[in-house]
């Protein structure tokens, strides 16, 4: 309702004064409150805005005679320079803080994403394999060991029980550098014939490596593979301790539901001579192409070792026991892997996806 | 060796156990059952037992051999056909040669048959060969064929009337040629193959296969027999020269025992009597200079136990032995016998070998297996270089590098071109792979295989490393050591990556002194300008360099090589890295000015030494850039352990002018 122009009566005026001062009042407890930007551009419209409560209250000073208006008018524009430069300072703030802002100084400071998945470097297959197998020896207390490819007939062959006119000759085809007495080592267990040659017992040794075979190669036969030995010499030692060692070994590798058995079978650097062998995991002993229609995989050879043996090593046979094995790694590794032709092993085809890992935790 | 089920009933009176548990008993007494299959046979249902006989088992290359192990397991006795020849007295022997050294044959046995009436053998005869993939071609051979199925002992017959003269067994002097049985022509060219001949001609390759000139046909008549045992080593070098292997060779190859011939030769001359009538027209001929004595061994029968590692009861010990035909005899010693083996087992020399005999008989599969052995400590005794390579590994794998394995033997000529060391290939002598005749000299090879692979397969990062020998000859010596090969091809800063790779490994193991020389020896794939020697603790470990861009698809490929057997000499094992840090370091900076072809590492590490190590937490090459016929390095030195002022003078004292 309008007030009549001409000029208002004392307590009308008193009561635009005391509005102001409620007003005033008002401003303080509502700028305390003002926590946001938000709540800031909220309260600028509600008293500095066209119709806000500041603005209501110029419009009332028409009313007001001249000499108090001038001096009302005064006050309110104190009190609106007042709001305002608290306010400015307020979204100064706000403005700091906010998300958007924060956003910009650390954006400004940080180096870009990189969102590229890195490149994993991977072991070969057999290396792997190997240091599983390390790692269950080296639990049993083993020492691991190697020796020279160019190998002796003497350490290959002759050490081993197999004289030149023994007929376990015939069992293996030897690539030579020297015919008769420098070759290739066909077997890992020259290592063993080294050890046996150079270290007093008691041992335990595990050793692994390539050996070499005059073979054609096709898928899944080749001229080089990887053997995996073993041998330990000591006071007292079984058949039981061999198979034993050999179970861990397996369970170890393929889990517990494993099936192996271990029967006789001959080998002149061993006797007893046993031939471990694994039921075959595709058909379970049924009998397959896999396994040739067997149910079994021959996974090597092992035994006590022959006292021919222990004699050329100068090792006292009364005193002394040891067995040895070997166990083939080539077919272990392409069934592990899913790796069908031997011949991916040594280069050609063998590749790792750039981001994925075997781990074997 | 296949043995028809039906036929081991035969032999073995009171056999019950199936096919199958014949098998599985088989297979843990050592001869593992490598097929079975159900046949027919003599119009009746029948199994056909594989299985596998290895070397030492001569005797069991035959039915009978098997029978008597069947036999010995279950303790049954194995009733084996035996008949003599009824030599005749009044005819003369058969008149044979013998030029051979004494222990190339151990025993002939040979005589001559006339008035054969040659012809097919009769039905039972060839459906016993069918089973054993032999076609009946005749009654004489195909007696042959069954009395070596049967025994074990291979034989030969001769048609007499196409002999020249009389039998010589002796050594090939010349070069000779045979035509085979099957009409191949064998060259004899090793001059002292062992053969039999008559006065004209070689009559057959004496152990593995009879000649086509004196060969058995329907029309024969008059037949030289000849069953003979050799030394087998004699068999399989001229079953290997001569590439020829027959079912004769592979079972004369063998120790096969020279007195049971005697047995196999009565049952043939006999069988022949029986289907092809015929009678004796000579005297038996022998050949025996050293008659078999079976040696006696001293059996411990509480040993089987010990080795097993569970108790064999004696008396069953005892009794598996007789069961094998073992003649055991007691001394005057508690557990202690005298045991003789038979004669058909060569096999048998230690006592290691009777306990064999009684724990596979015993059954491997009584022995359990889940214990695991609680074996006496013993010393760790593995040679650094294992755990440098497996260390070596590790590293590599963790900066993200591919391992491969490549093949040691390559292609002539092939490994020279990346040869840096003074040596020479190695060639193989018989390798049948004639494709990879020579050891690798260095890595590079396969890793080049592979990158050349990988790129075709549009790989297109290759970060690769080989740990593998390497071989070489110098000298007359044949060398051979553990080489890490490192291998990068990618767009840019390859050689960064290569050498900052290369140095961790090489720090990581403990040396320090690195230092990259120009290489003497610059292999003909390296870039001549990009091609450096590495030197650790002042001795030459391996090479680093640019391949030449025709080597490979890519143009920025780089390999490094290092002797890992050569930095285990100059490892420092006593380097400490650890420091308290009490104090801030205090870096300063040098401008120096170096030749091109001045080693800014030699540089560095003369600084150091200067200085004293301990004084220095690192010194890098923050900057360089060439300047006319010089290069300008910035070099910060990072002292440690000393105050601002102290180490300004030091600094200055070291660099006046910025010269050192």
């Amino acid at each position: 309702m309008r007030i009549s122009i001409d000029y208002l009566s004392k307590s009308d005026r008193m009561k635009i004064i005391m509005n102001l001062q409620e007003l005033k009042r008002d401003i303080g407890a509502k700028l305390d409150k003002i926590s946001s930007l938000q709540d800031l551009e909220a309260f600028s419209v509600l008293y500095l805005g066209k119709k806000g409560k500041i603005r209501d209250m110029f419009s009332r000073m028409k009313d007001i005679d001249p000499k108090e208006r001038k001096r009302m008018g005064q006050e309110i524009n104190v009190c609106v320079q007042e709001v305002e430069s608290r306010l400015q300072k307020m979204k100064i703030r706000f403005s700091e803080n906010s998300q958007d802002s924060q956003e910009k100084i650390f954006t400004r400071d940080a180096e870009r994403f990189d969102y590229s998945i890195p490149k994993i470097g991977h072991l070969h297959p057999i290396t792997s394999t190997i240091n599983e197998m390390n790692a269950i020896f080296i639990s049993m207390g083993y020492s691991i060991m190697d020796g020279p490819e160019i190998e002796e007939d003497e350490y290959c062959f002759q050490r081993l029980n197999v004289p030149d006119d023994h007929p376990a000759r015939g069992m293996q085809d030897t690539i030579y550098i020297k015919e008769p007495g420098i070759l290739l080592r066909t077997q890992m267990s020259s290592i063993e014939a080294r050890i046996l040659a150079n270290y007093k017992p008691p041992f335990k040794v595990v050793s692994s490596g390539r050996v070499y075979r005059n073979e054609k190669v096709n898928k899944s036969n080749h001229f080089i593979f990887h053997h995996y030995q073993g041998v330990a010499v000591l006071e007292k030692l079984s058949l039981k301790d061999l198979f034993g060692t050999l179970n861990v070994v397996f369970e170890k590798m393929y889990g517990n539901n494993v099936v192996v058995r271990y029967r006789n079978k001959y080998y002149p650097e061993v006797e007893p001579g046993v031939g471990p062998d694994m039921q075959c995991f595709n058909c379970r002993g049924k009998g397959c192409p896999l396994c040739k229609g067997v149910g079994w995989i021959e996974m090597g050879g092992a035994g006590i070792i022959h006292p021919r043996v222990m004699e050329m090593a100068g090792i006292d046979n009364g005193k002394w026991m040891g067995f040895a094995f070997g166990l083939g790694l080539d077919r272990w590794v392409m069934a592990k892997y899913n790796i069908i032709d031997i011949r991916t092993l040594l280069g050609g085809g063998l590749g790792y996806k750039y981001h994925e890992y075997e781990s074997n935790l | 060796m296949k043995v028809i089920y039906s036929q081991l009933l035969q032999l073995i009176p009171g056999l019950k156990a199936s096919p199958k548990e014949v098998g599985e008993a088989m297979t843990f007494a050592g001869f593992m059952m490598d097929a079975f299959e159900e046949i027919k046979y003599q119009d009746k249902k029948d199994y056909l037992l594989s299985f596998e006989i290895r070397q030492n088992r001569a005797d069991c290359f035959s039915v009978f051999g098997i029978a008597r192990e069947v036999a010995a397991y279950y303790g049954l006795k194995a009733v084996l056909l035996q008949k003599k020849i009824d030599d005749e007295q009044k005819l003369s022997v058969l008149p044979v040669k013998v030029e051979v050294e004494n222990n190339e044959v151990k025993r002939i046995i040979a005589l001559r048959m006339s008035d054969i009436k040659n012809r097919q053998s009769p039905q039972w005869l060839r459906d016993f060969l069918e089973i054993y993939g032999l076609n009946g071609k005749n009654a004489l051979v195909d007696i042959s064929n069954y009395i070596m199925i049967l025994t074990g002992y291979p034989s030969h017959l001769l048609d007499s009337d196409k002999v020249d003269g009389n039998l010589r067994w002796t050594n090939v002097k010349e070069d000779e040629k045979i035509t085979t049985l099957d009409g191949s022509i064998i060259d004899l060219t090793q001059k002292n193959e062992l053969v039999i001949r008559d006065n004209k001609k070689i009559l057959a390759l004496a152990g593995i296969v009879g000649s086509q000139v004196a060969a058995i046909d329907v029309g024969t008549t008059n037949v030289i027999a000849e069953m003979a045992v050799y030394n087998g080593a004699i068999i399989r070098r001229d079953a290997r020269s001569t590439k020829i292997v027959t079912e004769a060779s592979n079972r004369l190859e063998k120790d096969l025992d020279p007195e049971s011939a005697g047995i196999a030769m009565g049952l043939m001359i006999n069988m022949i009597k029986d289907i092809c009538g015929g009678r004796l027209a000579s005297r038996i001929f022998e050949y025996y200079p050293m008659r078999k004595v079976c040696q006696a061994i001293k059996f411990d029968a509480t040993m089987p136990s010990f080795y097993a590692g569970v108790e064999i009861p004696l008396s069953f010990s005892l009794d598996i032995l007789k069961r094998l035909q073992f003649t055991v005899r007691k001394t005057d010693k508690n557990d202690i016998y005298s045991v003789i083996c038979p004669p058909h087992r060569t096999d048998i020399f230690y006592p290691q070998d009777l306990y064999e005999e009684v724990i596979r008989v015993f059954g491997y599969d009584k022995i359990p297996v889940d214990k695991v052995p609680l074996l006496e400590i013993t010393a760790d005794i593995t040679p650094k270089r294992i755990i440098a390579s497996r260390k070596i590994r590790e590293i590599l794998n963790s900066c993200g590098f591919d391992e491969i394995l490549s093949l040691p033997l390559v292609e002539r000529g092939e490994s020279k071109r990346a040869n840096y060391l003074a040596w020479e290939a190695i060639e193989t002598e018989n390798s049948i792979n004639e494709n990879y005749p020579e050891l690798r000299l260095t890595l590079l090879n396969g890793l080049l295989r592979q990158t050349r692979d990988y790129l075709k397969k549009n790989i297109e990062i290759v970060d690769l490393f080989e740990i593998g020998k390497v071989f070489g000859k110098s000298d007359g010596e044949f060398r051979e050591f553990e080489s890490l090969g490192i291998f990068v091809c990618r767009g840019e800063k390859a050689l960064c990556l290569l050498k900052a790779n290369i140095e961790k490994v090489m720090r990581m193991l403990g040396c320090t002194d690195i230092i990259y020389r120009p290489s003497r020896m610059i292999p003909e794939l390296a870039n001549p300008y990009n091609c450096k020697m590495i030197e650790v603790g002042g001795k030459n470990c391996g090479i680093i360099y640019k391949l030449r861009p025709k080597a490979v698809v890519a143009k920025n490929a780089y390999f490094a090589e290092i002797n890992i057997d050569e930095l285990l000499t100059v490892i420092n094992t006593t380097a400490n890295p650890v420091v308290e840090l009490a104090s801030k370091l205090v870096p300063l900076d040098v401008n120096v000015e170096l030749d091109v072809d001045d080693n800014p590492g030699e540089y560095i590490q003369s600084i150091k030494n200067r200085v004293g190590g301990d004084k220095i937490w690192s010194m890098q090459i923050v900057d360089s850039f060439a300047a006319g016929n010089k290069i300008k390095y910035t070099i910060r030195i990072s002292y440690l352990g000393l105050i601002d002022p102290e180490a300004k003078k030091i600094h200055s004292e070291l660099f006046v002018g910025n010269v050192f």
